[in-house]
């Protein structure tokens, strides 16, 4: 098994881990960090596709399409744990009630 | 339970497909190279990300101001005017304080700069500097953080606005859409990083301190 | 010229900068003016694009695969003028709006309604002339963040818990649509979503990406069953939010379904996953419909009805799957069927929820048993929800009508005919739980407190967009040539 493929493979177990928590786990901020496993997941399909180049230079493509998503992600953690304390501080739980799907 | 078979079928159909993924490059790696010396910058993934895919970089700048005004949404007067002072005067995090801020402040500078060469650029930069920003806040030195409200809203914007004042010059003067002329597009991505480094610095900070609680308790919220 | 490309995104967020550093009383303002000058705008987009034929632009000049680059044509078109059309008179309307507005934090919904709308305008605007994959995922992720600000803006424990549930949900769902293009990258090493049309094959990478890129758009648009999120959030929100999710949002991630069925995966499609969505749509007509008639509040009979109502779009993809003709005569008449009906839908739905924003107004609930009387009382605002329920439930001469009916000729004419009584039934249960929503509007009114006058403005604003819900149907022969600048609905290496 070559590295990239170890990577990619890793990369597509976490999504496939946090896609259940977001939709499966009741704690908020145990789904946004499932959230968070998820793009950990595609950001490490995108470090193995830039390295599969014979190329000492790794693609730059995927590494600045990686920091994007970095920073869209942490962006919109920060969001969603600003929106959980203010829930948590208006009603008390740390669960959605009626869960989805 | 079924959410299990779920996620067991996705694993199952993503391994499948990365095992099958041709591992001959087929990336942008030499389209990259052959532009590299119209770029402005010696870094590739610099210049894909301010210039060859600049416009992704822009639209990123605004999802960090929407996560930002969506933090201070709850913060009374939306800013962090009000925000509760930590009553912490601790002498060792005051004095490691005093060590680290103007070491902070040294290698952002030079992340900054350095993204031009090598990895580094106004990302790295305005995390450090936001690392020092919020030192700052926990040792109860507040008043660089906490900007007064219209001083702090223009730094959370700045590194938008830098980037739209530049396409918007460049749109008077005749250029393209984002359009960077080769002569010019060193210093117009220093610009452009500079600002992004201040928006993003006191956006990290205001991310974590708008997370504190007001002064005055709730009194405006609730039906 | 195509200058006015860039501006449809930079005029918008340079009002959304403004109205930020703008405190208080003067957001508004900005806001009403920057609204008219991005819908100006886009009727010199429609005059140039009617003239000049479809634009492709390469920002910073570099061109695919390097760049990004821009493609606007009739359906990208038809989105922009669907957007300002209802966005403008959802500014107006909001504008005054929140001046009579009684719930929590009215002074800050007033003031930050502003740089969230005008945000998420941008980035919608951004989202329908894109021709790149990834630079789609950083907009999706602007609509999606502004579009949770929007919702959480009065800060009560039922839009926080409501915008937390669409946030995680819209997150998840862009990183199913990242992951989807990262796979594509990997394959083929662009981003452009013409040049991996042209280039895809139909193997276990792309039918994996494929499948990760409808449920992640899926999850975005509400379809049944991923639709959970949608009514607390649509129902909770102040009205005009509810007016633009409703109407704008979840069609900005439909659009790009679309693109990719048409652009990058034409030859992936299988009759199978075809006829699966046309299932969910049929699930979503019937359970959206049923749920519907069991609610009491008004604004969550609105937002079920949405859910039913998004179901229709879904029968487009079991026609065209795997169809290997691009001419065909089918394909184009669902595909219009499909873009009339996600017009005419918007403009139904934004004015049904701006009515219902009147009614909370003048009665401070939105409970539909404080409805009695309210024909008399508010005789503009209930014709007005009466001529947007004629679209929704596709009356002729309405758009809904138009949009039914060549969805159900299109079923009929590839012999897929068992989704005719979905279409049948939908519209059935349509008018039931219309019906059930205006019946108490036509009572004895109870003697109690009256009701608050409401601004003329506003009620000109919601009765005009029930009027082009109609009048789209009447106009319709031109709205459809307009959609087919550019020959969207073709499949690459088929019809022309």
């Amino acid at each position: 098994m070559t590295q990239e493929l170890a990577y990619s493979m890793t990369g597509m177990l976490l999504f496939s881990i946090g896609l259940f928590g977001v939709f499966f786990v009741p704690h908020i901020l145990r789904r946004l960090m499932a959230m968070n496993v998820m793009a950990v997941g595609v950001f490490l399909l995108l470090i193995a596709v830039a390295k599969r180049n014979a190329d000492p230079n790794p693609d730059p493509v995927p590494h600045a399409m990686l920091l994007t998503g970095i920073v869209v992600a942490i962006s919109a953690t920060a969001f969603a744990v600003g929106l959980a304390r203010k829930f948590h501080e208006v009603s008390g739980e740390t669960d959605l009630d009626g869960e989805g799907p | 339970m079924y959410g299990i078979l779920l996620a067991g079928a996705m694993a199952f159909m993503l391994l499948d497909a990365v095992r099958i993924l041709p591992s001959e490059p087929s990336g942008l790696t030499g389209v990259v190279d052959s532009q590299m010396a119209n770029s402005g910058v010696e870094h590739p993934v610099t210049a894909v990300l301010l210039n060859f895919r600049g416009y992704d970089t822009w639209l990123e700048l605004g999802v960090l101001l929407l996560a930002v005004m969506g933090v201070l949404l709850f913060q009374p007067g939306t800013d962090l005017a009000r925000v509760q002072p930590l009553a912490r005067s601790d002498a060792v995090l005051r004095l490691a304080t005093s060590l680290l801020l103007p070491l902070a402040v040294l290698v952002a500078g030079y992340l900054l700069w350095i993204g031009k060469y090598a990895a580094g650029g106004a990302f790295q930069a305005g995390v450090v500097l936001g690392a020092a920003l919020i030192l700052l806040w926990l040792s109860g030195n507040a008043t660089l953080v906490i900007l007064p409200p219209h001083g702090f809203r223009l730094i959370l914007v700045l590194g938008f606005c830098a980037f739209m004042a530049v396409a918007v010059g460049l749109l008077i003067a005749g250029q393209g859409w984002l359009e960077l002329p080769p002569s010019q597009a060193g210093s117009l991505i220093l610009f452009i990083e500079a600002c992004a480094t201040l928006s993003i610095a006191w956006t990290m900070a205001a991310l974590i301190i708008g997370l504190q609680p007001p002064v005055s308790g709730k009194q405006e919220g609730g039906p | 010229m195509t200058s006015w490309l860039p501006l449809l995104v930079l005029l918008p967020f340079a009002g959304a900068v403004l109205c930020l550093l703008v405190r208080g009383r003067g957001a508004p303002a900005i806001g009403v003016a920057t609204s008219l000058a991005t819908a100006a705008l886009v009727l010199f987009a429609l005059w140039s694009l009617q003239t000049s034929g479809p634009v492709r632009v390469q920002v910073g000049g570099w061109g695919a695969p390097l760049g990004i680059d821009l493609a606007v044509d009739g359906l990208s078109m038809i989105h922009l003028i669907m957007t300002a059309v209802i966005g403008l008179f959802i500014s107006l309307y909001a504008n005054r709006y929140y001046d009579g507005y009684r719930g929590g934090q009215k002074d800050r919904a007033r003031e930050l309604f502003w740089p969230f709308w005008l945000m998420l305008w941008g980035a919608m605007n951004a989202l329908f002339v894109s021709a790149d994959l990834f630079n789609l995922y950083v907009v999706l992720e602007l609509v999606g963040l502004s579009a949770v600000g929007l919702v959480v803006l009065t800060g009560t424990r039922d839009v926080l818990g409501a915008g937390l549930r669409y946030l995680l949900t819209a997150l998840a769902g862009s990183m199913c649509y990242l992951m989807g293009v990262a796979l594509l990258y990997a394959a083929h090493g662009t981003l452009d979503l013409f040049a991996i049309g042209a280039l895809i094959q139909s193997d276990g990478v792309s039918r994996a990406a494929l499948m990760l890129m409808v449920t992640g758009l899926l999850m975005k648009t509400a379809v049944f069953p991923l639709h959970f999120w949608l009514p607390p959030a649509h129902a909770s929100a102040t009205a005009p939010v509810s007016a633009l999710l409703s109407a704008l949002v979840v069609k900005a991630s439909f659009y790009i379904l679309l693109r990719l069925w048409f652009d990058v995966f034409p030859g992936v499609t299988t009759p199978l996953l075809g006829n699966l969505l046309g299932l969910l749509g049929g699930g979503a007509i019937l359970w959206g419909s049923l749920q519907a008639l069991r609610q009491k509040r008004l604004k969550l009979l609105i937002a079920y009805s949405t859910v039913a109502q998004l179901g229709y779009l879904m029968f487009l993809f079991p026609v065209t799957a795997g169809m290997a003709d691009g001419s065909s005569l089918w394909l184009q008449e669902v595909s219009k069927g499909t873009v009339c009906h996600v017009l005419s839908h918007a403009l139904a739905k934004a004015s049904i929820f701006l009515s219902a924003g009147l009614f909370i107004l003048a009665a401070g609930t939105d409970q539909m048993s404080a409805m009695k009387g309210l024909a008399e009382r508010m005789p503009l605002t209930v014709f007005s929800m009466a001529l947007a329920a004629v679209s929704l439930m596709g009356l002729p001469p309405s758009g809904g009508f138009i949009a039914k009916w060549l969805i159900m000729h299109a079923v009929l004419g590839v012999g897929q005919w068992w989704w005719a009584p979905f279409l049948v039934i939908g519209g059935l249960l349509t008018a039931g739980y219309m019906f059930m929503m205006l019946r108490p509007a036509f009572l004895e009114p109870d003697p109690g407190p009256g009701l608050k006058p409401v601004p003329r403005l506003l009620e000109v604003c919601t009765l005009a967009l029930a009027m082009l819900s109609i009048g789209i149907g009447i106009s319709a022969a031109n709205l459809l040539n307009l959609v087919m600048i550019g020959n969207p609905f073709s499949i690459p290496g088929g019809g022309w």
